[in-house]
């Protein structure tokens, strides 16, 4: 699947960028009418299209449909596109490919914060601000990879920055477990949420994380013009009037807004970010409005699909959806890495 | 076997050597011969091939074709402590490891003499002092490595080398990062050696006046080939200089040691005229 | 002057070359391992007094109105056998470490992310889920199967093993196989996953006698091959044209380093699960002390590598007792702010 997309989007001549989003985004419906269909209990085509617009609630098929899948299959597609577009943002703002939230430590910063915040319930009404206080965490550990990596003369290396992701991240991770173990309350609160899985996820956190999703969004979308006049280089980007510390820190807290609503309805899920802006030349040299769409349907794509994978592979057991996109982020890891170097 | 004229086999010499890095062959068939207790330079333009020569006479890399022979035997079946004993060597590029002084460093060059129950002989102690006191370093012995200059740093390096104790020393452009004074310290230390010590020296260096005037014997290459060997350096003309370095040179003789010194011609109206 | 206080002693043709400052660093960490020792037989869910702990070493006369019989079962059962499995394991980490780090010249290589760790417990893990009845000395061979086996491929992968390109490759594959073990612990039944999962999170609560013979042997082995090439080890360090004319034997000596170190992590990964941080610090923290060669580096190391994992697993199991963290965790609370701190003080060099 993703071969034959890089072939066409390398070799051949590239499409329009108009049939590549339209591409893209019938491959989302296609993935997410598959979803709906597929599962222990096989479902027809005629009585989705039934149970979505004569929806009646006494018919058991509709009720699984609505209240068991469509939560599932919207979840997935808020955590990709929101996981794609700031793994897309960091990579873009930091000119280093290899970025992704999980990998730079967002993932586990958002954890480790819903985690603290269920264990010692310091926020009223924390449900309702679930997806914040996960942004929030992102954001801060983030800052402090960010800290750390970007001292000394050099500045900010590859390595020095997957290093620090490493490091904060086993902090952050080895804290988590401690809480976890010692409070048993907060672990059967969190159990499924934690590795990555999507069985947990109900419409009500779609339904909370999806002002924060939208806020990281049109952050994203706003910047847009002065990222692309960054992608020229600083002092360029200077020359066109674009402040570049302004535009970084915007950028790095619409990464950190949009991971912290996808952790916080599907938990911990990493490389979506990596993987998808790896698929589309030329995309990190012109960041745009139609880079962005662009990645946000390959990563709801890609989630979609590994969700389905990881229903249907061992079925009737189900897999950790964050296991499998790992399975195919660490070779794309290194393939970037590998090509990058030579 | 390749025998030099007194009858004893040469300290290092080759025959119908072809060797390269990988499957890249850079040398070809070169048969060469180490003067004993003389200073050998290798010149030539980048890419001839000196370093992959030196490297080869070095058995850093082994040979796609023909051998390198020490004293006559080949020097890719003797076990490489033996080979260590009689030929040492310091590399382009070498690694300080942190906070190691200079004594340790130079200590390190005892390697090839010690063994499990043979960790510091009298001999190691003896030959570590000697070469401190021929590079004159001495008073850095206690000083960690990486806090000495680039020139300080030569020297030691040059002293671990020496405290191997082979009568053979194979430098691989030793003067590159240093300056004038430096380089020219060094040259002389190294005629010293050869001068008072009895040591054979294998050198390449860049420079081919500087080389001109320490060296007592040279080797020029091109193209992974042998084009000129000189007994002495008075026997460079400026029809090999040209040939061997494709620049236009105009020969002149140093005025106190009566050796060839070539300048480029420029191309360009010379400026001193134009002033005038 | 630390470097002056080299001490030769020869006899004929034999001399011994002795470094005083490394000898007394070594002292002290021996003396602190023996104190961490103590302390650890003391602690625990139920305190048992030093009278008892020595009388169970056979330090002292047991005085039967006082020595409770049943501490000395507690000690013989759990207490001593864990705390010996925690300092061989810590001591083949932190040396394991140490040969990596020196291998790569790379002050950021360790056995965790090199997925020599994630190789070994996948093959365990496999192992246990496969064939649970199976002898516990089948682990640590499985484990050095899978360890040697994600070594090789990433060597290979990396084309020489001095580089970025290296330690890269490592992690990437680490992650791959973290991903693998995921899928296979949901793939499986849950009968057996318990025994998985206590592995899997680093404690060393299931240490028996079989099991510390076991790896203390191993890392006696490797120590010992690691101590016979440390010199050679010494010269490499200066670069590798040096340390060919100096005439070391490059290809066998890293060979046997390169194996000895993989077999060190498989060892303590098979017997202890995923301790991580360990072989990280461990070589960092001993280059602070005099340390005259890698043959005393090599010894401290293991040391602090023996207090650090003893410390930590004590700590886990008193600090929040009867609740028992898994060392890794306390490990990794402990070992990611000292990678931190060594990312920072580094920072230029990176």
């Amino acid at each position: 699947m993703s071969r034959s997309l890089l072939s066409r989007a390398s070799n051949t001549q590239p499409w329009s960028n108009r049939s590549r989003l339209g591409f893209m985004l019938v491959l989302v419906i296609a993935l997410s009418g598959l979803h709906l269909l597929h599962g222990a209990r096989a479902i027809s085509l005629t009585t989705l299209t039934q149970a979505l617009f004569y929806y009646n609630p006494h018919d058991f098929d509709h009720r699984v449909l609505i209240s068991l899948r469509l939560p599932r299959v919207l979840a997935m597609l808020l955590a990709g596109s929101c996981l794609a577009i700031a793994g897309y943002l960091l990579q873009v703002t930091l000119r280093n490919r290899l970025s992704d939230p999980q990998l730079l430590g967002l993932n586990s910063g958002a954890s480790l914060a819903v985690v603290l915040v269920t264990a010692f319930p310091i926020a009223p009404m924390f449900t309702l601000v679930r997806p914040l206080v996960a942004s929030v965490g992102a954001g801060l550990l983030f800052s402090l990879v960010l800290l750390i990596s970007s001292a000394g003369r050099k500045g900010l290396q590859p390595l020095k920055l997957i290093f620090c992701g490493i490091a904060f991240s086993a902090l952050a991770g080895a804290i988590t477990s401690t809480v976890l173990i010692l409070d048993e309350d907060t672990l059967d609160q969190l159990r499924f949420w934690l590795i990555g899985d999507g069985a947990g996820s109900n419409l009500h956190s779609v339904l909370i994380s999806l002002p924060f999703a939208g806020a990281g969004l049109a952050l994203s979308l706003l910047i847009m013009p002065q990222l692309s006049a960054m992608s020229l280089g600083d002092a360029m980007a200077k020359g066109l009037g674009a402040s570049i510390q302004k535009v970084r820190f915007f950028s790095l807290c619409a990464a950190a807004l949009l991971t912290g609503s996808a952790v916080s309805v599907v938990g911990p899920i990493g490389f979506i970010g990596l993987i998808c802006a790896s698929l589309w030349r030329g995309i990190h040299s012109r960041p745009s409005v139609f880079s962005l769409l662009l990645v946000a349907f390959t990563g709801a794509a890609l989630l979609m699909a590994a969700d389905i994978a990881a229903i249907s592979l061992f079925a009737p057991k189900e897999l950790p959806t964050g296991a499998l996109t790992g399975l195919v982020g660490a070779p794309v890891f290194l393939w970037i890495f590998v090509r990058r170097m030579r | 076997m390749t025998v030099s004229s007194h009858g004893q086999a040469a300290p290092l010499s080759t025959l119908h050597l072809d060797a390269g890095h990988g499957s890249k062959q850079i040398l070809k068939d070169i048969n060469l011969t180490i003067p004993d207790g003389k200073m050998t330079v290798l010149l030539g333009p980048n890419g001839s091939g000196k370093s992959t020569l030196l490297s080869t006479l070095a058995r850093l890399i082994s040979p796609m074709k023909g051998q390198v022979l020490l004293q006559g035997n080949n020097i890719a079946q003797l076990p490489t402590r033996e080979v260590a004993r009689q030929l040492g060597l310091l590399p382009q590029h070498t690694i300080v490891p942190e906070d190691l002084t200079v004594k340790d460093l130079v200590s390190r060059g005892r390697f090839p003499h010690q063994g499990f129950l043979k960790q510091w002989s009298k001999q190691d102690e003896a030959a570590v002092d000697h070469a401190l006191a021929v590079t004159g370093t001495q008073e850095l012995a206690e000083r960690p490595v990486d806090s000495l200059s680039g020139g300080q740093r030569q020297r030691v390096w040059i002293a671990m080398v020496l405290a191997q104790e082979t009568n053979l020393i194979l430098l691989d452009e030793p003067t590159t990062f240093l300056d004038m004074r430096h380089q020219v310290e060094l040259l002389e230390m190294l005629v010293d050696l050869v001068q008072q010590h009895g040591r054979t020296i294998v050198c390449v260096l860049h420079d081919l006046n500087l080389s001109l005037q320490y060296a007592d014997h040279l080797i020029f290459l091109k193209e992974g080939e042998i084009r000129h060997t000189l007994s002495h350096p008075s026997h460079c003309n400026s029809k090999m200089v040209e040939e061997v370095f494709e620049t236009q040179v105009l020969a002149v003789t140093h005025p106190e040691t009566g050796l060839p010194i070539f300048l480029p011609k420029s191309q360009q109206t010379p400026k001193a005229s134009a002033v005038a | 002057m630390i470097a002056s206080s080299l001490l030769s002693l020869r006899s004929g043709h034999y001399s011994i070359r002795i470094h005083l400052a490394s000898l007394l660093t070594i002292g002290l960490l021996l003396t602190a391992l023996m104190g961490v020792i103590f302390f650890a037989l003391t602690t625990g869910s139920e305190a048992i007094p030093l009278h008892s702990v020595l009388a169970y070493l056979h330090l002292e006369t047991p005085n039967t109105s006082t020595t409770n019989l049943s501490h000395l079962l507690i000690l013989d059962a759990f207490r001593a056998p864990r705390i010996a499995l925690a300092v061989c394991c810590g001591a083949m980490l932190a040396c394991s470490g140490a040969v990596m780090q020196s291998l790569t010249r790379n002050g950021l290589a360790d056995p965790s992310i090199l997925g020599v760790r994630e190789g070994a417990a996948l093959c365990v893990v496999a192992l246990i889920l496969t064939a649970p009845g199976l002898s516990l000395a089948w682990r640590p061979l499985v484990g050095m199967i899978g360890g040697l086996a994600s070594g090789v491929f990433v060597l290979l992968l990396a084309r020489g093993s001095s580089s970025i390109r290296f330690v890269m490759i490592g992690i990437s594959l680490s992650w791959f196989l973290s991903a693998a073990m995921m899928v296979l612990l949901a793939a499986t039944d849950t009968k057996d996953l318990q025994t998985v999962l206590i592995w899997i999170a680093g404690s060393l609560q299931g240490a028996t006698w079989q099991s510390v013979q076991l790896v203390a042997i191993l890392f006696a082995i490797c120590l010992i091959a690691l101590l016979f090439n440390a010199p050679s080890a010494d010269i490499e360090a200066l670069g590798d044209a040096l340390s060919t004319s100096l005439g070391v034997r490059r290809k066998w000596v890293n060979i046997i380093r390169f194996s000895v170190a993989i077999f060190l992590v498989a060892g303590s990964v098979s017997v202890a699960g995923s301790i991580g941080f360990v072989g990280l610090i461990a070589p960092h923290l001993a280059r602070f002390l005099p340390n005259y060669s890698s043959r005393y580096h090599l010894i401290s190391t293991s040391l602090i590598g023996a207090i650090l994992v003893l410390a930590a697993d004590t700590l886990g199991r008193a600090a929040f007792a009867p609740v028992e963290l898994p060392t890794g965790v306390v490990i990794a609370v402990i070992g990611a702010p000292t990678l931190i701190i060594l990312l920072w003080t580094r920072r230029n060099q990176l």
